[in-house]
């Protein structure tokens, strides 16, 4: 591994770097460097889904027959509400920060973030609002069981679970909101010289503003949370009637919240299969310019479609009305960059490595579920199916099929990069259509039953929705077993076990991060590139 | 990182926290006006 | 582990078979394995089924027109084909092309949507008027108008236990049957006004294409106009607590004559389950009802030990004009209250039987103890100076 190369490219060994670098576990609790905090993220983010998903396959046991055979519904609740807590602020947001630490500085030619001891701090965060997520489980009464939403009053008759979540999700939203400045400010000040924002891989674009989505919605999500803190336990009434307050507030400022958020869960992963679709055509992406703008368009329009989630509550007719119209409007920058990537395909020399895979499925299955996604602004579709399995169908689609296959794209495209090892191509591919096949199993049945009227949250539902029920529980777990496939490669590649990987493994790659060596040296871009 | 870096970098990350507490005052104060 | 997975798995899908038999179509619900949309019995459901074929035709065919380029692409442009890469990477006449003619599209597919949202907001000239409450975990319906006037009653979950844990086989109706349904005219706009008791219900029937969040502390309403008689079954649509899934809504939607029918028998069963004003009561049923309805509506004020608060609100305890003297005054007081103090009047609120009992039992508890004048209250009294 230590190949002394010509000077022309920095490396770690042409310097004292290595004599520097912090050992044992000091280098992981003190770590200021973007690649290992990076590697803290995506371990953690991991552990997480790993998590998330025996919430989901506990509750999906309970659901494979009608009847309640093995929990009781204040439990099933809490599992339902647990695991979209710990896949939306444990899994899904912590590995695109990963993602972001390990790439960004590599991709804008910079030697590390610009805040790198408030990057340690950032992640450190994590396992603190993770393990308060966890525990709540424990303390009585249990967890949170008033659904990811936590809408009131039902949240406010919670036990103290819920003041756990409360507390994680603050310390979550502050971790995120420093990884955002640290973010912003690292690829506005710090790109390489030459290395202007129109010439930056579209990566860095989508996190830049993602980047600021979050700063303006993680102050207002702790803002809901304290509100209902502060109904909970020091005699406020934002949302109690009698009071004078009222319930539809808090909807209103969580959707404000929420719906910006599940756009900063999928912008990263367009930036990802914007570099990995080139890469695999062996052409540049089609539409650079206008990948960007769409981006930045999908952006804006989120902060105006909020109430798209409450169109049950009785807002009246001009609300519905413009909120459907705003909402529909957003699948026109989506869909142009749906015909970016297969013009990117178009008269392309392609090849079909995981990576190549991941970003292909994403396409297909991403572009379901933002099929579903426009069918549901339809106002009235939407009063049919609200609070029903169609809804969780088509987030499972964007967010599964969209934000983890995005991922996975990403960690197979530069596990090269990160760990010096080809992965296991076979193995790869096993896992991508394992996957792809499992996840259609268990999710698109899901469609019918929404339509048909399943509403979501049931520990329990009528005998004439059975039989999907029970092939989305199969594939289920045959989902989640696919998982253990990465898990394997991955450390499998972290153990240095594989053919050693070039520079840039991949033939149609370009950016800066290929003209470092596989693994990435400790100090990379020590003195900045000139980029043409 | 050079002090000239350093210092860029302090102030777009000042410029940047202002706005996150921008965003909270205005949450708290026109949240009021949302809802019913 | 993965071997036990499958032995599980199969054990419980025999189980399953075994226990499931053969359920069939639940009649105004859903329908087994059921894929689209229910057809509906409204014009609103109709509608919705409607505007619901034409997303999927125009998002499929966009879908066979993007992906049939994509996976043209993907044989056709392969590197084991010998495919060389072009280099063209923009084209603003094609840019501009798929922005604005997805626009058109999405303006298209809004017209109708427009049409049946305003139409699914217009409760107006609504031939009856019910009243919804959501309850932790059960729903309360008030007939406000009509034939029905009055009517009210609370509409349970019907499914026995042992179905539910599994020792009795379930039936077609499984969790979503009650034991008193909403019955209602066919042919004739309903307008449902909606609030909750406690925390965010939501009042939904697939086959009339509505659904409604209930609100604790607001009233929001919605309608529909059923046009066909039937027996029609939906649940309850926003998380609730631990029993949201077993809190169904039945509606039996019957012919006029036969709602007017029903309507009457739920009137006179209500009057004869209704206090009767005319017996005669004993002292201890008095007392006993007395002290409930005391506990409900007058400590607040004169306290449970009937001591009040000097200075604001009198004591009944030991009050020698209104509690301890002729019947009269006291009975004159809880009807009409005292006009320009707090003391309400209850004649609305309370019926001869609450108020005899209530003043009964004020003569009769702490120290007066019965050991004034008129000790006994009947309702008959009460009648008497309405």
């Amino acid at each position: 591994m230590s190949s002394v190369t010509a000077d022309h490219v920095p490396t770690s060994h042409g310097h004292d770097d290595h004599d520097h670098k912090p050992h044992g576990w000091r280098r992981w609790l003190f770590a200021t460097n973007h690649k290992d905090i990076g590697t803290m993220y995506l371990i953690f983010s991991f552990c997480m889904l790993l998590e998330g998903g025996v919430l989901a396959l506990l509750l999906r046991t309970e659901l494979f027959s009608p009847g309640l055979q093995f929990f009781q519904p204040e439990l099933f609740n809490q599992f339902t509400t647990m695991h979209g807590l710990i896949m939306i602020f444990g899994a899904i947001m912590p590995a695109f920060v990963g993602f972001a630490n390990w790439m960004i500085p590599l991709q804008i030619g910079a030697s590390d973030m610009a805040f790198a001891r408030m990057n340690n701090f950032s992640f450190w965060l994590l396992p603190i609002g993770a393990i308060l997520f966890t525990v709540s489980f424990f303390v009585p009464g249990g967890a949170n069981a008033a659904g990811w939403t936590m809408y009131a009053p039902l949240s406010l008759q919670m036990g103290p679970g819920m003041d756990f979540n409360i507390f994680a999700v603050h310390i979550l939203g502050a971790s995120s909101i420093m990884g955002a400045i640290n973010i912003i400010v690292t690829v506005l000040n710090m790109r390489a010289p030459g290395m202007t924002l129109m010439k930056m891989p579209l990566f860095c674009w989508t996190w830049l503003i993602t980047a600021y989505l979050l700063l303006a919605i993680m102050p207002v999500l702790a803002a809901a949370v304290t509100m209902l803190l502060t109904d909970r336990h020091f005699g406020t009434a934002f949302f109690n009637a009698a009071a004078g307050g009222d319930p539809v507030l808090y909807q209103h400022v969580f959707w404000f919240f929420g719906h910006p958020e599940v756009y900063v869960m999928i912008l990263p992963a367009f930036g990802i299969v914007s570099a990995v679709v080139p890469a695999f055509s062996r052409k540049p992406l089609f539409g650079y310019a206008s990948m960007v703008y769409a981006t930045a368009a999908i952006a804006i329009l989120s902060f105006l479609v909020w109430a798209h989630h409450m169109f049950a509550t009785g807002m009246p007719v001009t609300g519905q009305l413009y909120f459907m119209y705003a909402t529909m409007l957003i699948s026109i920058p989506t869909g142009v960059k749906v015909f970016n990537w297969v013009a990117t395909m178009w008269r392309g020399s392609l090849t079909f490595e995981t990576p190549m895979l991941f970003a292909i499925g994403f396409i297909f299955v991403f572009t379901i579920g933002g099929f579903t996604g426009l069918i549901l602004a339809v106002a009235p579709i939407d009063i049919a199916v609200h609070d029903t399995y169609y809804v969780i169908a088509h987030f499972h689609y964007v967010m599964v099929a969209g934000s983890l296959f995005g991922m996975y794209a990403g960690a197979y495209y530069w596990l090269p990069k990160w760990t010096g090892r080809m992965y296991d191509e076979k193995l790869g591919k096993w896992h991508f259509w394992s996957s792809m096949i499992s996840f259609n199993i268990t999710f698109f049945p899901m469609h019918f039953l929404g339509l048909a009227g399943m509403p979501r949250r049931y520990a329990d539902y009528a005998a004439q929705f059975t039989d999907f029920n029970e092939i989305a529980t199969i594939g289920a777990f045959w989902f989640g077993l696919s998982q253990l496939i990465f898990l394997y490669l991955a450390i499998k590649a972290w153990n240095g076990r594989g053919e050693p990987a070039p520079a840039n493994p991949w033939e149609g790659a370009t950016g800066l991060e290929w003209s470092v060596p596989s693994p990435a040296p400790f100090h990379t871009f020590v003195t900045p590139p000139v980029v043409k | 990182m050079t002090p000239e870096q350093r210092r860029k970098n302090r102030n777009t990350a000042s410029a940047l926290v202002i706005l996150v507490i921008a965003v909270m005052v205005w949450a708290f104060w026109r949240g009021g006006s949302l809802g019913g | 582990m993965k071997k036990l997975r499958g032995l599980l798995g199969t054990g419980a899908l025999l189980l399953a078979g075994v226990a499931g038999a053969q359920v069939k179509d639940m009649p105004g619900g859903p329908r087994v394995n059921q894929l689209n949309l229910h057809e509906g019995v409204t014009q609103i459901a109709q509608d919705i089924m409607w505007i619901h074929w034409m997303m999927l035709i125009i998002c499929a065919i966009i879908f066979v027109g993007v992906f049939g380029v994509m996976f043209y692409s993907i044989i056709m442009h392969r590197k084991s084909r010998g495919a060389v890469p072009a280099k063209f990477h923009e084209h603003v006449g094609i840019e501009i092309a798929w922005t604005v003619i997805p626009f058109l599209i999405v303006i298209g597919m809004a017209l109708p949507a427009t049409r049946t949202v305003v139409a699914m907001k217009d409760t107006s000239s609504s031939d009856l008027t019910v009243k919804v409450t959501g309850y932790q975990w059960k729903w309360g319906y008030e007939y406000v108008d009509g034939p029905a006037q009055g009517v009210k009653f609370l509409s349970n979950l019907a499914t026995p236990r042992d179905q539910i844990i599994g020792t009795a086989p379930r039936t077609d109706l499984y969790l979503m049957e009650v034991d008193k349904p909403l019955v209602v005219p066919v042919n004739k706009k309903v307008r449902i006004v909606l609030t909750a008791n406690d925390v965010i219900h939501s009042w939904m029937i697939p086959e009339f294409g509505v659904k409604q969040d209930a609100m604790p502390g607001f009233l929001r309403d919605t309608w529909f106009r059923a046009e066909k008689i039937g027996t029609y079954r939906g649940q309850c649509a926003e998380l609730c607590g631990k029993d949201h899934a077993f809190m169904p809504i039945v509606v039996d939607v019957v012919s006029q004559e036969d709602y007017e029918k029903w309507a009457a028998g739920e009137k006179k069963a209500l009057a004869s389950a209704a206090d009767d004003p005319n017996k005669e009561w004993t002292k201890d049923e008095l007392v006993a009802r007395g002290e409930k309805v005391y506990a409900a509506n007058c400590v607040a004020c004169h306290q449970a030990n009937g001591k009040g608060l000097p200075g604001t609100f009198p004591a009944l305890d030991g009050s020698d004009k209104y509690v301890m003297g002729p019947m009269k005054d006291q009975i004159l007081t809880v009807l009409n209250g005292h006009p320009g103090t707090a003391m309400a009047a209850f004649r609305d609120q309370l019926n001869d039987v609450e108020i005899a009992s209530v003043i009964t039992y004020t003569r009769n508890a702490w120290s007066n103890a019965g050991k004034g004048q008129d000790p006994i209250v009947q309702p008959a009294n009460v009648k008497a100076l309405r």
